[in-house]
């Protein structure tokens, strides 16, 4: 039973002549983590923006949670839209004491949110002095602040070393184990891959493709093979129907696998044919790559 | 009730560690005492007529309310260095997704020039009965007569705040919000004003701002002292000295605060932050 947290119908935005995005529609449901994944300008931030009510939609409506969305909806949500906004002079503390009055809760969180964040020992310290990674962490500590159902992460990776990645990636994973819903737009496809059940693709401010992470990622599964006698394994998948030659590199050659069957099928039918494979590598395109193909295509 | 406290309570968090709200308060309050202290204590004499007699209950009421005036330009600014730092900062836009309403911010802000106004009024008030104090009474007047001019200063400097507000929700950048402001006391209202009569002009919004505190009748105050000294020439002779309200100017200001207040709600409510 899927609760619907947000809907988003035909949402369109005009800067003068430019259309910001266009026509956008998807839905959340509770508990799914959702990327929205598009390249710089595609549109991601217009429409969190929109969704979070600081810009005004030219056209299409939004829901939060079944209702009308509102100031008193966007208490129930940890956002972080673009960069991390703080008053440079107050201290962290302070800082998320402004957060949680304005959010109405959470006044008592504020040392768990920074002991999770890796920022406790700082919480003293004015936020003009935090380094682009510490304020990015101190960001994602703002949204948690009060323990809200849904969080909204607009590339939550911003400014972020490896370390860093690996630990809010962790952070993410562990408040959807939580039953939170997340909403996070990145351009880090690797980062949404690992973290999101399901995706929204933006490119030029429209909407290519939405659904869970494993049903775009359907495509007939590709493995890398190699062998000494490149020919007569050339002619052995010329001539046998199910498979397709996707790319040739000098030994190399890349097959698609298009009777539902897998490598080691493959490497057994190879074998009885006599061909010897010196490699074999089942190879499965990254979000990435699909990302880009459909990108392309849109 | 409770959003009002809520909200006030976020502004003074935000407010109080700010660098130029100290700095600016620390100055109007500085230059006020140092005006007063000066004017009443150096014993200047204008045409023979002793300064100090300004500062005497119940003259010292509107002689303060006119000198605190003087400094409401600057309670104008730091209420524009306020607002606009929320744009630079980005801040407005950061309440508003953690749910403060568009509303909410502006009845946040309208909190923060009501107690500036009335910080005005209390200094006014207590240097006023300090002074006056020390520096004595005037003759068969209550020290109190003419007190209601706190209330019109009041009004005066949540005009200017409330201004100031509404420049920096429509001009967002702090330098060029601050030049609009002073630019629109002059130049740019006198010179729009200079094509009316004076009796029109005296409707305009700065004009009438600034009229509310007008400067003592020095000459009548010690006009008044000297009839008081020749007995016979005075039977209601201090009627001179009663401090002069406009009360048509005050209920015109009252109304340009609740135009600017709807332009502001305008302003607000189609922004995108």
């Amino acid at each position: 039973m899927s609760t619907e947290i947000v809907s988003v119908n035909a949402l369109s935005k005009s800067f003068g002549p430019i259309k910001a995005i266009n026509n956008i529609s998807f839905t959340v449901n509770k508990g799914e983590v959702v990327g929205i994944l598009g390249p710089n300008g595609s549109g991601k931030t217009t429409t969190l923006a929109i969704m979070l009510g600081v810009k005004h939609a030219t056209d299409g409506s939004y829901s939060w949670f079944g209702e009308k969305g509102t100031a008193d909806t966007n208490k129930r949500i940890g956002a972080l839209l673009e960069v991390p906004h703080f008053y440079p002079y107050l201290s962290l503390e302070r800082n998320l004491k402004t957060t949680a009055l304005a959010r109405g809760k959470g006044l008592t969180d504020i040392d768990r949110v920074l002991q999770r964040v890796g920022l406790y020992e700082r919480r003293k310290t004015s936020f003009q002095t935090l380094s682009l990674g510490m304020k990015q962490r101190l960001a994602i500590a703002a949204t948690m602040l009060g323990d809200p159902e849904v969080l909204v992460l607009d590339e939550p990776a911003n400014g972020l070393d490896p370390e860093g990645i690996a630990e809010i990636r962790e952070l993410i994973l562990d408040e959807a184990k939580r039953g939170k819903t997340i909403i996070m737009a990145s351009h880090i496809l690797d980062e949404v891959e690992k973290v999101c059940s399901h995706v929204v693709i933006l490119k030029n401010g429209k909407c290519l493709a939405s659904g869970r992470v494993g049903a775009l990622l359907t495509e007939t599964p590709k493995v890398l093979v190699e062998a000494p006698e490149i020919e007569s394994l050339i002619n052995f998948f010329e001539s046998n129907e199910g498979y397709t030659i996707a790319e040739r590199t000098g030994n190399q050659l890349i097959i698609g696998i298009k009777d539902g069957s897998n490598s080691t099928a493959l490497n057994r039918r190879l074998f009885e044919s006599g061909i010897t494979l010196s490699r074999l590598e089942p190879k499965r395109k990254t979000l990435e790559e699909q990302f880009l193909e459909l990108v392309k295509k849109g | 009730m409770k959003d009002i406290k809520t909200l006030l309570k976020l502004e003074w968090e935000k407010t109080f560690w700010n660098g130029s709200f100290r700095a600016i308060i620390a100055t109007y309050t500085l230059l006020f005492l140092m005006v007063v202290l000066i004017g009443s204590q150096v014993g200047l004499n204008i045409n023979g007529v002793r300064v100090d007699k300004l500062f005497v209950f119940p003259h010292v009421w509107q002689t303060l309310s006119w000198i605190a005036s003087w400094f409401n330009l600057l309670l104008g600014i730091l209420m524009i260095v306020l607002v606009t730092s929320e744009f630079q900062f980005r801040t407005f836009r950061k309440q508003l997704i953690d749910g403060i309403s568009r509303p909410q911010l502006l009845i946040a802000k309208g909190g923060v020039a009501v107690i500036l106004a009335l910080f005005v009024v209390a200094i006014t008030l207590t240097t006023a009965i300090t002074t006056g104090l020390l520096m004595g009474n005037a003759e068969q007047v209550s020290a109190f007569s003419g007190i209601e001019i706190l209330l019109v200063l009041f009004i005066q400097a949540l005009a200017y705040l409330v201004l100031g507000i509404l420049i920096s929700f429509s001009v967002k950048n702090t330098a060029l919000s601050i030049l609009s402001f002073i630019l629109l006391f002059f130049p740019i209202e006198p010179i729009i004003r200079a094509f009316f009569s004076s009796e029109t002009g005296a409707f305009f919004p700065m004009k009438s701002i600034s009229d509310l505190t007008p400067m003592p009748d020095f000459f009548g105050i010690a006009a008044g002292d000297l009839i008081q000294i020749n007995q016979q020439f005075t039977p209601e002779g201090v009627a001179i000295n009663e401090p002069t309200i406009s009360w048509i100017s005050t209920i015109t200001v009252v109304v340009y605060i609740a135009l600017f207040s709807f332009a502001l709600r305008a302003i607000v409510a189609k922004r995108n932050f």
